[in-house]
């Protein structure tokens, strides 16, 4: 028996050199297999598409029961227009069908979203970041894109001409200023 | 005894020692046929939306997740999330992002994104 105590014992202390913050998505939807315990707190959180584009803070999806077909998503936002039932999922259109969310032009009357870009290439990596700062490459209005320079200066970021984001800025934001 | 608690105590040191853990949820109950190991599989961000009218359908969406202590970079999420893609039979992804969270002293690195395959000609 002090055998046994003493082998878990060794396990406890071998396993608390593997704790790590348990990740948000683990306990947002309860479907992952998560070893080790939550013991610290995000400092800040940001995506940036594929590799390639940095953007805003957001938010994990809802929890989907695991293997379980899903008919619907949240990211799906449902728009009635003339009795069909459309599909908004980041500006574009789509019908449920049997084989997934299809693809479809807007409906008439529905004013077009923004499409902020409508390239079907793949870039190549051009974002480049340090500990203190991001470099943010922004489409411009010549087709390109515009490198924009964010500095980590306390909680928030500045950007190339002083300006102060309290948070990392959509790109959006840094289009108004950079886009053109 | 002692020996199966030995063995028990490695198991789940090995299992927390995984690299990433992956994610899919399927939005159709639709299989398709997988693509070979050579197939090309395109990743759009979410910022680059396809022309419809090359005519899609998104079938589900992977996330796929890792720590940078694990040496788990954007571009090893994003491969793992094409292997996915060509099991699923998907012609690309779609909505890509990646996610970083820093924490004090790792950051933890998550890819989204939704698979989708290009309409065949006759539903055009």
């Amino acid at each position: 028996m002090r055998n046994i105590m003493r082998v878990s014992i060794f396990f406890l202390a071998v396993g608390l050199l593997f704790i790590r913050p348990t990740s948000s998505y683990a306990s947002d939807h309860g479907d992952y297999f998560s070893f080790g315990v939550d013991l610290s707190v995000p400092v800040g959180g940001y995506y940036y598409g594929d590799p390639y584009y940095y953007g805003a803070p957001y938010y994990a999806d809802p929890y989907y029961p695991r293997n379980v077909v899903v008919s619907s998503s949240s990211n799906y936002q449902p728009v009635v227009v003339n009795g069909v039932t459309y599909y908004v999922n980041n500006g574009a259109y789509y019908i449920y069908t049997q084989y997934g969310y299809q693809a479809v032009v807007a409906p008439v009357g529905v004013s077009q979203p923004v499409i902020t870009q409508s390239a079907v290439t793949v870039l190549s990596p051009t974002t480049v970041d340090t500990t203190d700062s991001f470099t943010v490459n922004i489409p411009n209005d010549k087709g390109g894109y515009t490198a924009v320079v964010l500095k980590q200066s306390g909680k928030g970021f500045v950007g190339p001409q002083g300006e102060f984001y309290a948070e990392f800025p959509k790109i959006s934001q840094l289009k108004v200023m950079y886009g053109k | 005894m002692k020996m199966k608690i030995l063995l028990l105590g490695f198991v789940a040191l090995i299992l927390a020692g995984c690299a990433t853990s992956t994610r899919y949820v399927d939005y159709t109950d639709q299989r398709f046929p997988p693509k070979d190991q050579y197939f090309s599989v395109n990743v759009y961000p979410e910022t680059q939306v396809l022309p419809v009218s090359n005519p899609y359908y998104v079938i589900g969406k992977v996330s796929i997740e890792g720590y940078a202590s694990d040496g788990v970079n954007p571009e090893m999420l994003a491969n793992q999330a094409r292997s996915i893609a060509r099991k699923r039979g998907a012609d690309a992804i779609i909505n890509s992002r990646t996610e970083i969270i820093r924490y004090w002293r790792d950051a933890l690195l998550r890819f989204r994104g939704e698979l989708i395959v290009y309409a065949p000609a006759a539903t055009k």
